[in-house]
């Protein structure tokens, strides 16, 4: 589903996709990693939608989700799309905050 | 590589939006930098989208918010080929829009902003609106440099009604400036519209928080450039009271930036 969603435009379908696989998940099928992705992949569509708010509240779920993960990269891509967020809907200074903390989980060789 | 799972480099993406944070703050030495890691990680990346993402965001987008428009207008065109050809379209249509208003921007014919009306029609037909509030207000200004005062106006009004739709906000105080220019255009001015501390929309919208620093200068050099003509903005536009001491040394560096530019945003990585 996710992988439908990433190739399909316009974002229409992309959103409609990306719910349904939410669906699913909610559902409880899937892993961790498969939330994670979807829910990044609602995140994106609704701030390329024009939806901020929406993304805004999305981006704060992911984040929670992500603190709960060991491994970093859910962080790095957690604070980034809180960050983006925040850039988009004016909140720069906060944003700054948050690109630097996904920042301290970036790792260049992976 | 996390590239092929999240279709572009997770690590790369959170420094192109802490360029674009950095830039909104008036950060501009903290743009240079981390433009420059930019520059220095992506070189040899394997990865189309990174690689446009990267020469958009911290090469073309900042020229294009910024006003260097003879670099834009080039940069703009290499990110629409390379996007392309490797099929990066949503950065391709941002690179389309970028280029189409710059071309206005210098020649503001019916012909080159209707182009702009067709690339941004284009886009909502996909229901992508990101960057709906710059482009739209982009399209004012051109409409006002090309003497439409009334369309200018319904487009600063399409830019606050997408804003309030969307909550797409970093772009406000660009929508406040362009609607006093409008109200200058008007045979009456309506002052509150072109004084930015006095008005109330201005203040409830928050577009003075000192997240827009960055746009207070050309808010500034804007009226001052019309105030020969009008002779009556209020004269604290001008204290140190209304301009605090972050402004001034902020104000400092956009001069700065203004002078040394081209050596300041490194040319792009393809």
């Amino acid at each position: 589903m996710v992988a439908r969603a990433n190739s399909l435009l316009p974002f229409q379908e992309t959103v409609a996709a990306l719910t349904s696989a939410k669906s699913l998940l909610d559902a409880g099928v899937g892993s961790d990693l498969q939330r994670f992705s979807v829910l990044h992949g609602l995140c994106a569509s609704s701030y390329f939608a024009g939806k901020m708010e929406d993304a805004f509240a999305l981006a704060r779920q992911i984040v929670e989700f992500a603190d709960r993960q060991v491994d970093p990269t859910f962080k790095l891509v957690a604070y980034r799309l809180l960050g983006t967020t925040q850039v988009l809907t004016g909140r720069s200074r906060e944003a700054l905050e948050s690109l630097q903390s996904a920042e301290r989980y970036r790792d260049p060789d992976r | 590589m996390l590239s092929s799972w999240f279709g572009i480099d997770p690590g790369l993406n959170v420094l192109y939006w802490k360029t674009m944070a950095l830039a909104l703050l008036g950060q501009y030495e903290g743009v240079a930098k981390s433009s420059e890691q930019v520059r220095s990680e992506l070189l040899n990346h394997g990865n189309a989208h990174t690689v446009a993402a990267g020469n958009f965001y911290t090469i073309v987008w900042p020229q294009f918010l910024f006003g260097n428009l003879d670099a834009c207008e080039s940069d703009a065109v290499a990110l629409v080929t390379y996007c392309g050809e490797r099929k990066v379209e949503h950065l391709k249509r941002n690179g389309v829009l970028c280029h189409a208003c710059v071309r206005a921007r210098r020649e503001p014919t019916d012909e080159n902003i209707a182009t702009i009306r067709q690339a941004l029609d284009s886009n909502r037909t996909r229901d992508a609106h990101l960057f709906e509030s710059v482009f739209v207000a982009q399209l004012a200004e051109c409409l006002l440099k090309a003497g439409n005062t009334v369309a200018a106006e319904a487009a600063v009004r399409e830019g606050f009604a997408f804003v309030g739709r969307s909550g797409e906000q970093f772009w406000l105080a660009e929508l406040h400036r362009l609607d006093g220019l409008v109200a200058l255009k008007q045979p009456q001015p309506d002052l509150s519209r072109v004084e930015p501390a006095s008005s109330p929309q201005w203040r409830l919208r928050g577009s003075r928080t000192p997240e827009c620093w960055n746009f207070e200068p050309r808010q500034i050099s804007r009226v001052s450039h019309t105030r020969p003509a009008l002779g009556s903005i209020p004269a604290r536009c001008w204290s140190n009271s209304w301009f605090p001491l972050q402004m001034q040394s902020s104000l400092g560096t956009y001069a700065t930036l203004a002078i040394s530019w081209p050596r300041r945003f490194p040319v792009t990585y393809w």
